[in-house]
């Protein structure tokens, strides 16, 4: 009986199609090219580094005394370009994704080595677990030079939120430990007061948050973060308990930005992973069925996606580069394509729950 | 004759269902083993961070995500640690003061706190900075005050804050110093 549980969570919680999953990792190539790359000068300041500044944190990169020549880092980042460019256009698919996360590892690695981990180990294991997904069976080079075709599997998607369950009880459970469920503390503001003060992260509402001074709220706050953060992993268990708790995320992830100017866009990555990318397929076929016998006369599926994707990744591009420019916000953290993606993260995320309360009022009036 | 091609076909057809079927359970079979090892295998890593993280620091690579469990709450106010690099000319007798972020510019600013709880919050780690160690620093601390650095210190301190209700800056009670550490010192040395 509980092998048949495990079993079904295992192979029944997520049922990708292949134009979804293909969907997914165009979607990812796209962000992570676009918004997710490393900084190509660290690897600079890094070369130029006395030796003694070398600190790696214990694992696999005590193996090493110093920092790599430049050139070994720029030609991993070129790798990773390369792969990842592999993973966005479906060549080799499988390959290309694992490499992908390989290269990410190194060049985490040795960024890591000056003595902060930065926690993004996820933009190295998600190409790799969602390699096994067979993301590259649709709408790829894959597909179109007739490499042998393999069945997408839903497991991976399994194995993400398996991960991104447990990274969150990993943030829970020292906050239990620190002392933020005590009533006569409140930790959520007094993270404010050291980003707002000492940080001087002073954008959007943090002024606000400042001012706010109503102990309750603070204090249902840091309850709130922790049952967030514990529940993740419960949560879990079942797709569409995974699903409510990324909205959740995007929630906290929005707030955070707004009040502490701390956004989280690496987990970005993962969360799309469980959007309903063949609701998405399904919708927007539609749509361009309708379009192409209107305007465009009949255009088969791979044309269609992929001028969906170059408009996506053009409107990628722009905002990219507006950016960088210091449009509108100087491009430090929160940088304006921060605000942008997951603001619009966060406006899908309370359209869809607008939807569910909708559609639950109708079948409880009817 | 045609019965017993068909008779042959259902058989080769069996045969290559079950060779699927043994496929397909010995590849789940893998998968459940890999889930697993996955169940079993966070949460020892995460015991294993906890372990090393306090005698050395936090491993990596390592699934976890930080926890941020300081509250920054002392008493009734806020303690907020602070770190200054302190550039001395002590010829001309002027000082400047630096944050770590003003200081190490070219590291990015989400790495600098690490960095310096790295390398400068410990007084062994510092006295086994090697000469070329020192003078890069000092060279650097002298390109960044705009004078001749002959000594270049860390200072760790605390400053404890009140806030009263509508105030828009907190208010400082009072800083103590935690560590006072010499990076280098070219009135004693000769490098």
């Amino acid at each position: 009986m509980m092998n048949t549980r495990f079993e079904n969570w295992i192979f029944n919680s997520y049922s990708p199609t292949a134009g979804g999953l293909a969907l997914y990792r165009i979607f990812a190539g796209l962000f992570f090219l676009i918004f997710l790359f490393p900084d190509y000068d660290l690897y600079s300041t890094l070369a130029h580094l006395p030796s003694a500044f070398y600190t790696p944190p214990p694992g696999p990169m005590m193996l090493f005394d110093n920092f790599p020549p430049e050139i070994f880092l720029r030609f991993v980042h070129g790798l990773l370009m390369v792969s990842w460019v592999g993973v966005l256009v479906g060549y080799k698919t499988k390959w290309s994704s694992i490499l992908a996360g390989l290269c990410m590892l190194i060049l985490q690695g040795f960024m890591f080595s000056l003595g902060k981990i930065n926690h993004e180990i996820l933009l190295a294991a998600s190409p790799i677990i969602m390699a096994y997904s067979n993301w590259g069976t649709a709408f790829s080079v894959d597909s179109t030079l007739g490499e042998k075709e393999e069945s997408v599997e839903g497991w991976p998607l399994v194995l993400l939120a398996l991960f991104l369950g447990f990274m969150m009880f990993t943030a829970g459970f020292p906050k239990i430990l620190g002392g933020w469920l005590d009533p006569s503390t409140q930790a959520t503001r007094g993270h404010l007061f050291n980003q707002f003060f000492v940080r001087e992260r002073q954008e959007f509402l943090a002024e606000f948050a400042v001012r706010f001074d109503v102990a309750f709220v603070w204090e249902f706050l840091d309850w709130a973060t922790i049952i967030f953060e514990i529940g993740f992993l419960i949560a879990v268990w079942k797709a569409a308990w995974t699903r409510l708790f990324i909205c959740f995320a995007v929630i906290f992830h929005f707030s955070t930005m707004m009040t502490l100017n701390i956004p989280f866009l690496v987990n970005f990555l993962v969360y799309a992973a469980f959007i309903k990318w063949d609701f998405v397929f399904k919708s927007l076929n539609k749509f361009l069925a309708y379009m192409s016998n209107k305007k465009f006369g009949v255009m088969n599926e791979d044309k269609w996606v992929w001028l969906v994707a170059i408009f996506v990744g053009a409107l990628f591009l722009i905002l990219r580069s507006l950016s960088d420019a210091g449009y509108l916000l100087t491009p430090a953290e929160p940088s304006l394509h921060d605000v942008v993606l997951i603001s619009t993260a966060v406006i899908i995320v309370i359209g869809l729950g607008a939807k569910k309360i909708v559609g639950t009022v109708k079948s409880t009036s009817s | 004759m045609v019965d017993a091609n068909i008779k042959k076909l259902y058989s080769v057809k069996r045969i290559f269902v079950q060779k699927c079927y043994l496929e397909c359970d010995m590849k789940r079979k893998i998968i459940k083993r890999v889930f697993l090892f996955f169940i079993i295998y966070l949460p020892i890593q995460y015991g294993l961070i906890g372990v090393v993280g306090y005698y050395h620091s936090e491993p990596w690579p390592s699934f976890a995500f930080p926890g941020f469990k300081s509250v920054y709450v002392h008493d009734d106010g806020y303690k907020i640690e602070q770190t200054r690099f302190v550039l001395k000319d002590s010829v001309n007798d002027e000082v400047v003061e630096l944050s770590p972020n003003q200081f190490f510019p070219e590291i990015p600013r989400s790495m600098t706190s690490g960095f310096i709880r790295a390398r400068f919050s410990d007084q062994k780690m510092i006295e086994s900075y090697d000469d070329n160690t020192r003078i890069w620093m000092i060279e650097k601390a002298s390109n960044m005050a705009g004078f001749d650095v002959d000594q270049l210190s860390v200072h760790h301190f605390a400053e404890y804050f009140s806030r009263q209700n509508d105030q828009m800056a907190l208010e400082l009670d009072s800083v103590s110093t935690i560590h006072y550490f010499t990076i280098a010192d070219n009135r004693n040395d000769e490098y």
